[in-house]
């Protein structure tokens, strides 16, 4: 597929490149972290409901599994491209590594429209994907796990394939999945809550009490909306929401300067994070225009919902109110905004730290799956915390230390990792 | 009062005291901030006589988590209903901590293994100043175990058990009793370290005590502004749970008590509170006794601790297997061991004056050959005081229903005509606990009233060992007004006087007489029979006098009388 306009994959290599240069890498190690070690293209044929046979294209792409086996999600959308997949492999690699736990960066995808497609459509996308990959993936090799638009339904279809291929029980093959059927707790609140887990501990170092704070929120998902709860229970005040219309095929920012209320709002969301814009008027929601989220007077940003959010061209639109930009999705921030950001003194916390939580739960999620015992949520999420604001630390100490950029920082810190592990397996 | 505010609970310091969530205190936390700014004021290095002062690390999680919990978990209803205590408790063990507490608790096991006391710190005992002294669970956990995992897990377990304390069958009953709301209440827990050493699998200090600036129980020429200090081995929960402990006056330390030496060896300490620190075979998470065990003073010899405690009285056996203990602290009260009265003296004196009340602190101290003694300052808060000036007469005769040299409270009640009485013919020790149960069935006849009775017993009143006496908690007499406590023919253990229900008895101003069966002026027990009995039980009855008697109690002088009113 031509890829046009913003590429990630472009922008995740010239994160790398400027990382590399800091930390001096030679060139072997470079080449080799550029790229994905592995890439699997491949088609899945499905019989659809009219009878019709209709062929999707899917993608699973290891990018490194240097520390451990490679971990990312499954990826349903309709404008998936391999250098999305390709970039955000990579970015899986870096995430694994900040938060420090053993495992490697992978990604998949299948190019597709949920929305469109019927429960038994998709549960055959997601069987021919498996049957597709099964070999070269499973708990030793590559750990898949719910992402866009793909679910614990998906996951726990893929697992049925995958056992029913190798003829027996691998619940550490995939996370993700429901609750009793190799499920953890937390883990549906785990990526919203680690978001805010590290606002807190950016909050504490900035000095500023969460109870006097603000913030807009770009997105209606699952981790935003676990994110505004926990951050309602620190004290602070959402007051914008932006989430994208299925019906008029747009976004809105949804806005009560007194304060967003969660619950209310979660009553009138479909399934994909969609708020009903009637409905929302009705409660008394301003309704502005998508883009309005960025440009509200607030003390936090949290992207949390696709990349390329953050450009070059609206990041002008940041109130110089704006002193935490959290970045709950995966690549909000183009390179050229980030240099904006930096000369507006913003304190950023980068992606792959901020929404770690889900990989770290995920790896909770293995490891009770291998250990056959389940812990209590207040276990899970306790640990998850600690995981969490350990890695926040480390990040913001050497940023302090090196004088660099939060981004940067946590660059840094995971690149060096993974080279170190590339570098004592004796490939480079 | 207070300058000095416990910090936030930070992952990156070591600070002595500090909190999580937000909300109150809470009543033993809010003490403890008073600790704190003492101690910064009286001891500055922290020190004293070579004793070594310090405050144990302290965190307390605050009421609002408590709300917050009883929120997500959807916990109200099922709390406020009548489910065994059991039940509740199993279903808080269930549910699910706040998020924002779990990583902080997570980290504080993370950077925790010592032993710690997990203890209520109620907002409504804070505000009402009322006591709630035994009405909400503590409990100690050993905290040794090498997975952090465990740990947390028995922190977050300790913690969900004292929430659940709160809605107790007692706890409700109390509520009632002091005719309060239990919705209103919200509960803060301060998580302590336990002020102690380990002796293989056995963790206790060597001492606990209390110390009170003023007396109640003031004996021969000693006098009440004296003040009292209560000391035991091992565990305070001696002293809370009214077992036999050492009761001296500051000004005397060596001063002999008033009993024989067959009666001190007959009532002195025999067993101490350790927490175990070995493997449990056992899983008991809602018991707050989970971890603690009973050991008796040959394990105190073996540790060595008991050199600072007692000392063998052999003139009085001459077998030489036998080692007859009396635990009265000698060692340190009369041979200077450790100049730990001084330091009880100056500390009492000296937050006297800097509190202008009376005042009461709780301490513990870690003591062992190798090093400097350490005290542990656990609490300081004022005494309760009620005042008023009453001149009893000392007087016998047809309308004067007991007379008393004995008698702890102050002041006048004219409203009784209820009296419940333990039922002199047919009363037996070995039927404590039945008697017990009987004074909790007989004290619900009045919860919901504004009527309070007049209560007559034998033998120790709230005593932990069945034998000595009524083994009987606050919240089944909550509705006492007048407590006169007995001997017996033939029995005769050593009264309690009170000491069982200190903090209840000043709060509700409850009149408390202590008498010998041999006293001349004892219970006129001839009119007692000639009265109406409304409600006969098998070791109780209530009787309904038809006038209010007429009671008058001289707090400074101890002495009490009882009229009839039927001039």
């Amino acid at each position: 597929m031509k890829e046009q306009g913003f590429n990630p994959f472009q922008m995740a290599q010239e994160q790398f490149d400027n990382v590399a240069n800091i930390l001096n890498l030679d060139t072997a190690t470079r080449e080799l972290l550029r790229t994905p070690m592995r890439e699997y293209h491949f088609s899945i044929p499905v019989k659809m409901d009219d009878g019709k046979v209709q062929v999707f294209k899917g993608y699973r792409f290891q990018h490194n599994d240097s520390r451990g086996p490679a971990k990312g999600g499954i990826r349903f959308h309709p404008q998936e491209t391999a250098d999305t997949v390709r970039a955000l492999s990579m970015w899986m690699t870096w995430k694994t590594a900040v938060v420090d736990i053993p495992l490697g960066g992978g990604k998949g995808g299948v190019i597709c429209d949920p929305h469109n497609l019927s429960l038994r459509e998709q549960e055959q996308i997601c069987r021919g994907y498996i049957r597709q990959i099964a070999h070269d993936i499973g708990p030793l090799r590559d750990v898949p796990a719910p992402d866009v638009m793909t679910n614990s339904q998906h996951m726990l279809w893929m697992l049925d394939e995958y056992e029913t291929i190798m003829g027996a029980k691998y619940p550490g093959m995939i996370t993700g999945k429901p609750l009793g059927l190799g499920g953890s707790l937390g883990r549906t609140e785990a990526t919203g809550y680690g978001v805010v887990f590290v606002i807190r501990e950016a909050l504490k170092e900035m000095n500023l009490k969460p109870q006097n704070t603000t913030a807009s929120v770009q997105g209606f998902g699952n981790v935003a909306q676990y994110a505004i709860r926990l951050y309602n229970q620190l004290g602070g005040k959402v007051i914008a929401v932006a989430c994208w219309d299925q019906k008029e095929q747009k976004s809105f920012t949804y806005r009560k300067k007194d304060g967003v209320n969660i619950d209310q709002l979660v009553g009138i969301t479909d399934r994909f994070g969609g708020i009903d814009k009637q409905q929302a008027q009705t409660l008394g929601y301003e309704v502005l225009p998508g883009e309005a989220w960025i440009s509200q007077e607030v003390d936090i940003l949290i992207p949390a919902a696709i990349e390329n959010q953050i450009t070059e061209k609206t990041v002008k639109d940041i109130s110089p109110k704006v002193k935490i930009i959290a970045e709950g999705a995966n690549g909000p921030t183009t390179p050229g905004a980030d240099k904006v950001l930096q000369e507006m003194g913003i304190f950023l916390i980068p992606d792959f730290l901020a929404n770690a939580g889900g990989v770290t739960c995920s790896y909770f999620e293995q490891v009770q799956c291998n250990m056959n015992y389940f812990w209590d949520k207040e276990e899970v999420l306790g640990k998850l915390d600690v995981k969490m604001t350990s890695a926040f630390l480390d990040v913001s100490r050497l940023a302090k230390t090196r004088k660099l950029y939060m981004r940067d920082a946590a660059y840094v810190i995971a690149i060096n990792r993974v080279a170190e592990a590339c570098k004592q397996h004796g490939w480079v | 009062m207070a300058k000095t505010e416990p910090k936030p609970f930070n992952r990156k310091e070591n600070e002595v005291f500090t909190y999580l969530g937000t909300g109150e205190y809470g009543e033993k936390a809010h003490g403890l901030i008073h600790t704190l700014n003492y101690l910064e004021q009286t001891f500055p290095k922290l020190e004293f006589e070579g004793i070594e002062i310090f405050i144990p690390k302290s965190l307390v999680i605050m009421s609002d988590v408590f709300t917050q919990f009883m929120d997500e978990n959807c916990l109200w209803d099922l709390a406020l209903s009548d489910l065994p205590d059991e039940h509740i408790a199993q279903i808080f063990q269930k549910a699910s901590l706040p998020t924002l507490l779990s990583g902080d608790l997570y980290e504080f096991a993370l950077a925790t293994n010592y032993p710690l006391a997990v203890r209520s710190s109620s907002i409504l005992e804070d505000s009402l100043n009322e006591p709630f002294a035994g009405i909400y669970h503590t409990k100690m956990l050993p905290n040794w175990y090498l997975d952090p995992q465990a740990r947390f897990q028995k922190i977050i377990q300790a913690v969900k058990l004292i929430w659940s304390s709160v809605y107790t069958q007692s706890a409700k009953r109390y509520f009632k009793a002091i005719k309060r709301d239990i919705r209103t209440e919200r509960m803060a827990v301060l998580i302590q370290e336990v002020v102690g050493s380990r002796y293989g699998d056995r963790y206790y200090p060597a001492i606990s005590g209390v110390a009170r600036s003023y007396n109640y129980y003031a004996y021969n020429d000693h006098k009440p502004e004296d003040g009292v200090i209560n000391l035991a081995l091992g565990l305070g929960k001696t002293i809370v749970d009214g077992g036999n402990v050492w009761q001296y006056s500051p000004t005397r330390p060596a001063s002999p008590p008033p009993f024989s030496v067959t009666d001190m060896l007959h009532n002195t300490q025999s067993s101490f509170y350790a927490i175990h620190m070995g493997e449990r075979e056992d899983y008991d998470p809602i018991n707050p006794d989970e971890f603690l065990d009973t050991h008796y003073l040959p394990d105190a010899k073996w540790d060595g601790t008991l050199a600072y405690c007692g000392r063998v009285y052999n003139e009085i056996t001459e077998n030489p297997d036998y080692e007859p203990w009396i635990v009265d602290f000698s060692p340190i009260l009369i041979y200077d061991m450790m100049p730990l009265n001084n330091l009880l003296h100056k500390l009492l004196k000296m937050s006297e004056k800097i509190y202008g009340l009376k005042v009461e602190i709780e301490f513990a101290i870690k003591a062992d050959p190798q090093s400097k003694p350490k005290f542990g300052f656990l609490q300081i808060r004022p005494m309760i005081m009620q005042g008023g000036c009453v001149e009893v007469k000392k007087e016998t005769g047809k309308n004067v229903l007991l007379y008393g040299e004995n008698v702890l409270g102050n002041g006048f009640v004219d409203d009784i005509t209820d009296v419940i009485m333990v039922k002199r013919e047919s009363f037996d020790p070995k039927n404590s606990y039945k008697i017990a149960a009987e004074m909790d069935k007989f004290n619900k006849d009045f919860l919901d009233s504004d009527k309070r009775y007049l209560l007559i017993t034998y033998g120790r009143l709230g005593s932990s060992d069945p034998w000595l006496g009524i083994p009987v908690d606050w919240s089944s007499i909550g509705k006492v007004s007048v407590i006169v406590e007995s001997t017996l023919p033939g029995f005769n253990p050593e009264l309690s006087q009170g000491s069982h229900f200190f903090h209840n008895l000043l709060a509700f101003q409850v009149k408390y007489f202590s008498i010998s069966e041999s006293d001349p002026n004892h219970l006129d027990y001839e009119w007692l029979n000639a009265q109406t009995v409304i409600r006969d039980g098998k070791f109780l009855k209530h009787l309904q006098l038809k006038k209010p008697l007429k009671i008058q109690v001289d707090g400074r002088k101890r002495t009490g009388i009882i009229y009839k009113n039927e001039e």
